[in-house]
């Protein structure tokens, strides 16, 4: 491939066939078209509950909000920003690396989707870490709990036990879904070891990705929630 | 799917009646896959990091402005946030998602999606907004900060007395009753099981430990509201006893006895106030040299005013 035409599928090398060149698509489908079409169309069903599943969490921020403004401006105030600016930045690398590997199966550039799914993984383990070392064991431990398990005596507003749950529900569900996520992508990754996505096949690649991209959606939209605004 | 011309009825192609794929070559997937240019992948992601650091720069510019005198409302920083959000979030599913090169029947499912969010959005703000005609006959059983009926259910709530209050101050009379218990057992007062029996002097020194270890806890968690120091009282401070500067100005865990229980500097809807926590240490810019503790254990069994490191 030339950097002019980026569309052009690297030439196929000599040797053994990879499993993605004999790919032939589902009997009951018209064509590859249609099969691939609508196995994204269902991804992009399933993202709508999922969004729906966070539109909750997001409704009861809102109103939580405007009922105790109080309590969510010191709540907000005890996340320290950069580390959720950090953590942004990281989904943020991924979502690109994961674009960059659907891209990469699309052109047959078998190295480069390994390497693509692999930084994408190293970016959601280093979520994860930074998320439970630096934000959720400190909070913690200091009594910073939802709800009846509150026990931070330094609080000034009543319903700030309040605020940390609307906090532990949305990071923790968020969490779970790049748990989720990044269990797909560790599929992905075994099953392109194993030659099995190219252009030919590559849906696999494809909705992970998309799943991939809604948990950066999700939390590009938390991070102001809960980290900026106040 | 051929068909033939001269008698169409026997090309009739039943899994395609309207003849939408007639012509389509099946094994084509070049025109439809599109795979996007890595140079504008790489382009987004530049814009949607600096759009990031521009969030929270307009976050943080608010704090330059009250310094300025210039305070920007509430309203603005919630605009503002959400408005950078909203184009990273449309960056994302147009060239990450591939939207924009997508069949639109997928845009379409977001965009109901979004729809719906909307509907929940307005239908429970309704119901927030009409919460005025029942909470005049359900007041008396409304209690700030939830009526602490959950910690009396035994287990890891199991509590005392607190029905009735919040649960924030059922956590700071816990509090406050340890330290007084300490002070009891400092000054030997001892029931005759050897338990402390605070006396009312212990309960005050319990009181005054407490709330000199709430404001700590609210100036490390705002650094920035700690107050302007004499350079002669900074000279007095002693890291390695311990002394910390807030000893040697104003006495202000008597803050709490003022109007404002202390808390001049609250957002609110026409003036909101940045004060990120940070985390101590964190880059090296601990806010106290002296308390490195902030942010990994409990603060259960010590003061932080009382000289331990």
């Amino acid at each position: 491939m030339t950097a002019i035409n980026p569309q052009t599928p690297a030439p196929a090398k000599a040797g053994p066939k990879l499993r993605w060149e004999s790919y032939v698509h589902g009997h009951h489908w018209r064509n590859a078209e249609d099969e691939f079409d609508a196995a994204k169309f269902g991804m992009w069903l399933f993202l709508s509950t999922e969004v729906l599943l966070f539109a909750g969490i997001f409704v009861s921020y809102a109103l939580m909000r405007m009922m105790h403004p109080d309590a969510f401006a010191n709540g907000s105030h005890y996340l320290d920003v950069r580390w959720g600016g950090l953590n942004t930045v990281v989904l943020l690398l991924s979502s690109w690396t994961v674009a960059m590997a659907v891209r990469s199966a699309q052109l047959n550039q078998q190295k480069w989707l390994k390497i693509n799914l692999i930084i994408t993984l190293i970016c959601a383990i280093a979520f994860f870490v930074i998320k439970i070392t630096f934000e959720y064991i400190p909070k913690w431990s200091q009594g910073k709990r939802p709800g009846a398990l509150f026990d931070y005596a330094y609080a000034s507003d009543p319903y700030e036990p309040l605020w940390w749950s609307i906090y532990y529900t949305a990071t923790g569900i968020h969490a779970l879904h790049v748990l989720i996520g990044a269990g797909l992508l560790t599929w992905c990754l075994v099953r392109t070891y194993k030659g099995i996505y190219g252009p030919k096949n590559y849906a696999m690649i494809e909705t992970s990705g998309l799943y991939w991209h809604l948990v950066d959606l999700i939390w590009i939209f938390l991070f102001p929630l809960l980290y900026l605004i106040h | 799917m051929s068909q033939d011309a001269a008698n169409p009825q026997a090309g009739y192609d039943w899994s395609d009646p309207h003849h939408f794929h007639h012509g389509e070559d099946a094994q084509d997937h070049s025109d439809h896959h599109h795979a996007s240019p890595w140079q504008l992948l790489v382009v987004i992601l530049f814009v949607l990091l600096g759009l990031t650091a521009l969030t929270v720069f307009s976050a943080e510019a608010e704090r330059w402005f009250i310094g300025l005198g210039v305070n920007i409302s509430h309203f603005w920083n919630v605009v503002i946030a959400l408005s950078i959000a909203l184009v990273k979030a449309v960056l994302v599913c147009m060239y990450f998602m591939h939207l924009k090169h997508d069949n639109p029947l997928n845009t379409m499912i977001l965009l109901t999606t979004i729809f719906v969010f909307g509907l929940f959005l307005l239908f429970t703000g309704i119901d927030l907004y009409e919460r005025d005609r029942i909470n005049e006959f359900k007041a008396a059983l409304i209690e700030d900060g939830g009526t602490g009926a959950g910690i009396q259910k035994g287990g890891v709530f199991a509590a005392g007395p607190t029905i009735g209050d919040p649960i924030t101050w059922y956590v700071k009379k816990k509090k406050i009753d340890a330290y007084a218990a300490q002070s009891a057992i400092d000054h030997g007062h001892l029931d005759d099981s050897g338990a402390p029996a605070p006396t009312d002097d212990d309960l005050f020194a319990g009181q005054k430990k407490f709330w000199k270890d709430f404001y700590h806890h609210k100036f490390v968690d705002h650094p920035e509201h700690i107050p302007e120091q004499h350079p002669r009282d900074r000279a007095n401070d002693d890291p390695a006893k311990g002394m910390i500067q807030r000893e040697a100005i104003h006495p202000i865990w008597l803050a709490h006895h003022l109007e404002t229980h202390g808390h001049h500097d609250v957002s609110n809807a026409s003036r909101s106030i940045p004060r990120h926590g940070r985390t101590p240490g964190l880059f090296g810019d601990a806010p106290h040299g002296d308390h490195d503790d902030h942010g990994t254990d409990s603060h259960d069994d010590h003061g932080h005013d009382d000289g331990e490191h």
